[in-house]
């Protein structure tokens, strides 16, 4: 099982390259028409894998930094899917790639072998929990790639300015739910593991500052119509805390939601 | 004296249920975090310095009812208008619009019948017919921001109410005895509630991935004296006491049921002790009072024999042995034994033996309770249904009027600002009633 997951880990990983490469030649030489078909394979083949991890691991791919990279940027894969199933967003497939990739990089720096999932994940809430928190992170994901090229002048993939500005809030509305439900949910499972509903642990401050982050520039499109630029740069500007939230536990050791376990064995 | 008063009232009222309030309170709020608290948080401070930080200094008390209020005042300030929005006709005697989205032809009689058939809530005027569709959704702002308040209120309430205490419980024990001979842990109750007061640990199963400190379970099951109903809990899933009551397994540790023999193999003293055993290499001592022998104990729950020394293979109790120490100090002088043994295997020490019957283990078990947490739960599920219907299932509008030869249509998606997200709607209500014009959609 193992084995057949390292295999499809390559394949997917070929696949996110092969997208990064047709992103290079669509800026360059402009789009061609079947890579969205390629975005589609590539997020089958990353659930594939996800699937195989699974049965390896016999849980989520969810615990620690290298399954959670994994999990995440099948879920972009995915995201990139459904908004190229927008007519107007058929170029859509591009952003998701090299967000991919890094993800995929960044996850090969840590460890691979498949664990069992400790005593204190074993549970639906904190499988429910990682899974709003990776929707969360491709909608805020999809919303700050739309932003990009908006920011830059030119609405993304042959959008329309309106377009742009609705995809964006879209993708924000997307992320913002799930993120709610992210920090609901985990606000639950702290009462049941540790009898208390809130911590000030530095992941979860810094998740209640990404969503009322989000929230303003939320507030801001509802009542201030806020679009164009002014909108794509609100977004942009809160992806390092986004960032920060969601992936700070897998280098810093300080929180309890660190889960890069240091095996220790008993002789 | 009540002009200012009024103003005063009037200027926070403002401040709190404009736009513009929900802005500043949220901007100062991540302003006090990331200055004020992450930084601590990144160096390492203790929990109870952050708990003071974020729950109990003044500015982020200020900050956090700050929130609690704009949000309030918004969601009441949206539940009065948002019904008022779910009254039809409502467009009555409003400007028409001056550009539509779409063109089509047909008359406001298939207008209103296409947007009957597409599901849409229609109302006709004189000169439009409006439709909405998905007419609760409206409510879903409202919804989410009235759960902040009741989430406030659901804190409160949680830590007004909450208790919590942590005690032992050896396998075969029954907590059906004073709290301190259980001896109990960190909490803040003397007593353990009533649904938690009599029942017996049956079984702990701790167990550990391969070799290493891994928690693969910890798994408990507990019998009711009264009922004698056996039940199952971990860490990750609590057994429910009662509504508001709730207890798991934190931790466990080894028991040994530890004998006096005499020479004739007949106990004369029996001693089971929670002791600090695990981890494997931890030494601990318990004292057998009756005859005054003190019994030193490492554990090694996995025996096995490397580079010529005792260790344990893996975290498991699998091949338990004990190097055991006996000492008891006469007036003659101390003696002592000591030696690896096997469970069951005795020490002989002055004509004693000294054996570990058995290797029980005892759970640290928490009992806490709490009444704030239905409301918690409540707002939870407000904010985010709230939030779900306004993202997944929000409401659409139409207004269809007469626009040249044929009709005008716009559409609108609440919750989606801007022309884009309603032209597609506005195409499609517009094929619609050309097609019922002709007669191709009808019946539709």
């Amino acid at each position: 099982m193992r084995a057949a997951f390292e295999v499809s880990l390559a394949v997917y990983s070929t696949g996110v390259i092969v997208l990064c490469v047709l992103l290079l030649w669509a800026v360059a030489r402009g789009p061609l028409a079947w890579s969205r078909w390629v975005c589609r394979a590539v997020a089958v083949l990353g659930t594939l894998a996800v699937a195989l991890r699974w049965a390896a691991a016999g849980h989520i791919p969810m615990f620690g930094t290298f399954e959670n990279t994994l999990l995440a940027s099948v879920f972009l894969a995915w995201a990139a899917v459904v908004t190229s199933l927008r007519r107007d967003s058929a170029g859509a497939w591009g952003w998701a790639a090299p967000w991919s990739l890094a993800l995929l990089l960044y996850g090969a720096f840590f460890r691979r072998e498949p664990l069992p999932l400790t005593i204190s994940e074993q549970s639906l809430w904190v499988e429910a929990h990682a899974i709003f928190a990776w929707v969360a992170f491709a909608g805020f994901l999809a919303a700050t790639s739309v932003s990009v090229p908006r920011l830059l002048g030119r609405p993304a993939w042959g959008m329309t300015p309106e377009a742009s500005d609705d995809a964006i809030g879209s993708w924000l509305n997307v992320g913002f739910l799930a993120m709610t439900a992210m920090i609901l949910t985990g606000a639950w499972y702290l009462y049941l593991l540790f009898a208390e509903f809130w911590r000030w642990d530095v992941v979860g401050t810094l998740s209640m500052v990404a969503w009322l982050a989000y929230a303003l520039v939320i507030h801001a499109r509802l009542f201030y119509s806020l679009s164009g630029r002014g909108l794509a740069a609100a977004v942009v500007s809160v992806l390092p805390l986004l960032l920060l939230a969601l992936w700070i536990w897998s280098v810093f050791p300080g929180t309890y939601h660190h889960f890069e376990i240091t095996l220790i064995r008993p002789y | 004296m009540r002009t200012p008063v009024r103003r005063a009232l009037s200027l926070f009222l403002d401040a709190m249920s404009s736009r513009v309030a929900s802005f500043w309170v949220i901007g100062a709020w991540i302003a006090l975090a990331l200055v004020w608290l992450v930084p601590f948080q990144l160096t390492g401070q203790p929990e109870a310095t952050l708990r003071g930080i974020g729950n109990d200094w003044l500015p982020f008390r200020a900050a956090h009812w700050a929130l609690v209020a704009t949000s309030a005042v918004c969601g009441l300030a949206r539940l009065g208008k948002d019904l008022g929005r779910l009254r039809l006709k409502r467009s009555a005697g409003r400007p028409l619009p001056l550009e539509p989205m779409d063109s089509c032809v047909g008359d406001l009689e298939a207008a209103q019948a296409a947007l009957g058939r597409m599901g849409f809530a229609v109302s006709r005027l004189e000169d439009r017919v409006t439709g909405v569709q998905r007419r609760w959704s409206l409510l879903s702002g409202s919804l989410f921001h009235l759960g902040v308040p009741l989430l406030a209120a659901g804190l409160v309430a949680h830590a007004a109410t909450a208790g919590s205490i942590q005690f032992r419980l050896i396998e075969g024990q029954s907590s059906d005895v004073p709290l301190a001979g259980l001896a109990a842990g960190e909490g803040d109750w003397e007593a353990l509630p009533s649904s938690a007061a009599s029942l017996t640990l049956e079984t702990l199963e701790p167990s550990f991935f391969q070799d290493v400190l891994l928690f693969e379970r910890l798994a408990a099951t507990v019998v009711e004296e009264g009922t004698g109903r056996t039940r199952g809990f971990s860490l990750s899933s609590p057994l429910w006491l009662d509504p508001f009551t709730l207890m798991s397994v934190q931790d466990f540790g080894y028991a040994p049921r530890i004998q006096l023999l005499s020479p004739s193999g007949e106990v004369v003293e029996e001693v089971i002790a929670a002791a600090a055993l695990f981890p494997p290499g931890s030494l601990d001592r318990v004292r057998l009072p009756g005859h005054g022998y003190t019994v030193s104990m490492v554990v090694y729950p996995d025996h096995a024999r490397m580079g010529g020394r005792d260790v344990s293979a893996s975290y498991n109790l699998r091949n338990p042995k004990v190097l055991m120490g006996v000492e008891r100090t006469f007036p003659s002088g101390v003696v002592e034994g000591r030696r690896l043994v096997s469970v069951g295997e005795t020490l002989g020490v002055s004509g004693m033996d000294v054996r570990v019957a058995e290797m029980r283990r005892f759970g640290v078990l928490r009992v806490w309770r709490s009444y704030g947490w239905p409301l918690l739960a409540l707002a939870g599920v407000m904010m985010t249904a709230g939030l779900g219907c306004r993202t997944l299932l929000p409401a659409r509008h139409v207004v269809v009027w007469r626009h040249g030869e044929g009709l005008g249509v716009l559409a609108r998606v609440d919750g989606r600002p801007g022309r884009a997200a309603g032209l597609p709607l506005a195409r499609e209500v517009g094929r619609r009633i050309s097609d019922g014009a002709s007669g191709k959609g009808a019946g539709t």
